[in-house]
């Protein structure tokens, strides 16, 4: 008699997949298929029990916010190719270069003369949410610890939009940006110190036009309604408010210290209700 | 095993809802993701073991199925399709990063309120029992007995034949019946894993398109 059959091989008969000789000759492998059998109904029952695992937090936020990213990144692709000359599109690749720089340069221009500057507790503008997109950006600097729940978000936003929130006024604390030493903001804790310096190169207009052209359509690098400096689940981070593809809404990007073109850094993002 | 898998009617809505996408509707991408995550997510669990990989592989998947929503050809339903992505998406990380796919389930993961103490022992014995599975087995049962795919449709998301598809389910629930202790132990020494078992019969040939 040849040998048993193993596991495997009892499996490929139940699947119908083979019949080997040795199971007519076998009656210990014949039991053995019977038991294996029912133990594979057994299997089937606790498999067709098992839960569906739940989503993780803030894991649809994510899905949404990467979503989001490839179709501005596609919106801007099409705006480039749209604008391009057919014949720049022929040339050598080192063509785009002066059509890149003119955005950016662009975006220099509206991040370092068309913003409306708003310093948390000190607002200097506290024009309507309902400014003409490209035109003002509302930016604070409230220092506020936003969580992943989202409410701080959601309970800001509309002082935010408004340019009148309140808070820590980072860019007053950040030694980087002031030019003064440490004496010089000695009302300042050490934490909000600490996340001003860490997001003061989002402050500088270069950081910043660089940061925000990796959420936006670089060629309208007037899009932002509003941003404010603070710190995400420990970690300082720059909250930016943008327009929704979605009607009535807002979307809102919550990127680390280190978002550059290249890399966003994105903490967070979530899509809110435009109040 | 989930409930049956999508009718017809939800299949007609993904496609309306990918068609809307490409036709540039801002939002329809968005509703097909809201109405897949769940299930990428599961899909993309039990392929890696991990949960911080099977988040950034459903990500990977979503962005690879935004770019590739061109190349949809109909001939799958749109669920389908999805979970070939999120497996290409899972294998691909796991390759990448070298990152076994057989990584054990956290020993404590967190505990929800809703699971009464026996239920969630059984659930973690059987998600430790199907991390424990060969990769392919694995691949199989998560599409056939846990995503509720057909053998068929399972067969077009791993790009092999039916009968293979049929030969791993039946394989890794074997495997999970002894694993699970479904089995008498005279059998379990037959488990091929088992160096003790008593050595099969040579190999039969298999018909083309058989099992792997």
């Amino acid at each position: 008699m040849s040998q048993h059959l193993d596991l495997d091989s009892l499996a490929d008969v139940l699947a119908g997949e083979s019949e080997p000789p040795h199971l007519g000759q076998c009656e210990a492998c014949r039991v053995a298929l019977l038991e294996l059998r029912a133990a594979l109904g057994e299997v089937t029952d606790v498999l067709a029990a098992l839960p569906d695992p739940e989503l993780p937090d803030g894991l649809a936020e994510r899905l949404t916010a990467a979503v989001e990213r490839e179709r501005r990144a596609l919106t801007a692709g099409a705006t480039a190719a749209t604008v391009t000359p057919l014949a720049a599109r022929r040339e050598d690749r080192t063509r785009w270069l002066p059509l890149a720089g003119g955005v950016a340069a662009a975006a220099v221009l509206v991040l370092g003369g068309v913003f409306a500057l708003t310093r948390g507790s000190n607002p200097t503008n506290s024009t309507s949410a309902a400014r003409p997109a490209g035109t003002a950006i509302a930016r604070s600097s409230t220092g506020t610890a936003y969580a992943k729940d989202g409410k701080a978000l959601a309970s800001e936003l509309p002082a935010l939009l408004k340019g009148n929130a309140t808070g820590n006024d980072l860019t007053s604390a950040a030694t980087s940006q002031s030019g003064a030493g440490d004496q010089a903001v000695p009302s300042k804790s050490s934490r909000t110190k600490a996340l001003a310096d860490a997001l003061a190169p989002l402050h500088a207009t270069a950081g910043l036009a660089s940061c925000l052209s990796a959420l936006t359509d670089p060629s309208d690098p007037g899009v932002p309604l509003a941003l404010d400096y603070a710190s995400f689940e420990g970690q300082p981070a720059m909250v930016a408010v943008l327009p929704s593809a979605t009607a009535g809404k807002v979307d809102v990007f919550v990127v680390g210290a280190g978002c550059t073109k290249s890399d966003a850094k994105l903490l967070f993002f979530t899509r809110l209700a435009k109040p | 095993m989930r409930s049956v898998t999508a009718s017809g009617d939800q299949d007609a809505q993904d496609r309306a809802l990918l068609a809307a996408h490409l036709d540039g509707d801002p939002r329809a991408f968005d509703d097909l993701v809201r109405r897949h995550r769940q299930r990428m997510w599961a899909l993309a669990l039990r392929t890696l073991g991990e949960p911080e990989e099977a988040s950034d592989a459903v990500q990977d998947a979503c962005v690879s199925a935004f770019r590739g929503a061109g190349s949809y050809r109909g001939d799958a339903r749109v669920t389908t399709w999805l979970h070939r992505i999120v497996v290409n998406a899972c294998l691909d990380r796991a390759r990448r990063k070298a990152v076994r796919p057989t990584v054990p389930l956290p020993e404590q993961p967190p505990a929800d309120p809703r699971d009464r103490y026996a239920e969630r022992e059984t659930r973690l014995e059987v998600e430790r029992a199907l991390a424990a599975l060969p990769e392919e087995q694995r691949l199989a049962i998560a599409l056939v007995d846990l995503q509720g795919l057909s053998v068929e449709e399972a067969a077009t998301v791993l790009g092999v034949p039916g009968g293979t598809v049929k030969s791993r389910c039946f394989r890794g629930r074997a495997r999970l019946a002894v694993s699970l202790s479904f089995m008498r132990e005279d059998v379990t020494l037959r488990n091929p894993d088992d160096p003790s078992a008593v050595p099969p019969v040579p190999p039969q040939p298999q018909p083309e398109g058989g099992p792997t």
